[in-house]
């Protein structure tokens, strides 16, 4: 009997804005993301600067409670392992330099650099003013917000 | 054979609104009376997402956690910008 081979799930690189909404946010649609990448619906692609973006960000909002950070970094590292993701090293000087005139904004190289070494099929970001079509144009990045992205998937292959 | 694997089942919906999620269903997914589920609106589709036990606790403790020192989502959300351009300088020093 002839065997077909499954298709090879779309991988879709998060930003920080959709991971953290994904995390906070129990009933967004950036939730439903990252319920529908852990099924395996698509493969999560997590940059290490994204990762290290939001684990930066939940430790300015805790101060200096030592004990209360590691119990959420533990957490937070729980939950990323659970999504099985697909990680991307960061990008080294290099990289940044040559990406540096890509993006308006100087802040946004890294992530940037890291979608384009990873080559996903989509990059999905709460931000598309920063990430926008001009982006998209230079890079061959298909960039969308979480909404775009359940627009656009193929979830039933 | 795989050929059952995305099954197909009607549903309809009642005068209210609702809909009965088949039994099947509701057994694969752990699904009972008051539970939860995501609708999304996706393009022309409408889908419904269970929620994943595994995500839902893990990320409920950080939930709870974060709003007893009162941090929101929002203030999450804020602050990012801020972490993002200081992440950046310590890494890369100053590329302008």
């Amino acid at each position: 009997m002839a065997t077909s081979a499954k298709p090879a799930a779309a991988r879709v690189f998060l930003d920080s804005g959709v991971l953290l909404e994904g995390i906070f946010a129990p009933w967004s649609v950036s939730r439903a993301l990252l319920i529908l990448g852990r099924s395996g619906a698509f493969r999560i692609v997590l940059a290490e600067v994204v990762r290290e973006e939001v684990e930066r960000n939940l430790l300015a909002c805790v101060d200096e409670d030592e004990v209360f950070a590691e119990k959420a970094l533990a957490t937070y590292s729980k939950l990323l392992r659970l999504l099985r993701p697909q990680r991307v090293p960061s990008p080294d000087l290099a990289e940044v330099v040559r990406y540096r005139h890509v993006i308006k904004h100087l802040a946004d190289v890294p992530v940037l650099a890291s979608a384009i070494r990873a080559a996903p099929d989509w990059l999905v970001t709460t931000n598309t003013r920063h990430f926008n079509e001009s982006v998209a144009r230079k890079t061959g990045l298909r960039i969308v917000d979480p909404a775009g992205l359940l627009r656009v998937l193929r979830l039933v292959n | 054979m795989r050929s059952a694997a995305h099954k197909i089942e009607e549903v309809r919906i009642g005068a209210h609104g609702e809909i009965q999620v088949p039994s099947r269903l509701l057994r694969a997914r752990r699904l009972k009376k008051g539970s939860r589920m995501l609708v999304v609106e996706a393009g022309e589709t409408i889908l419904l997402v269970a929620p994943d036990p595994a995500i839902e606790s893990t990320s409920d403790q950080l939930i709870a956690a974060f709003a007893r020192r009162g941090v929101t989502l929002d203030r999450l959300l804020r602050n990012l910008p801020k972490v993002r351009k200081q992440l950046v300088r310590e890494r890369y020093g100053d590329l302008r």
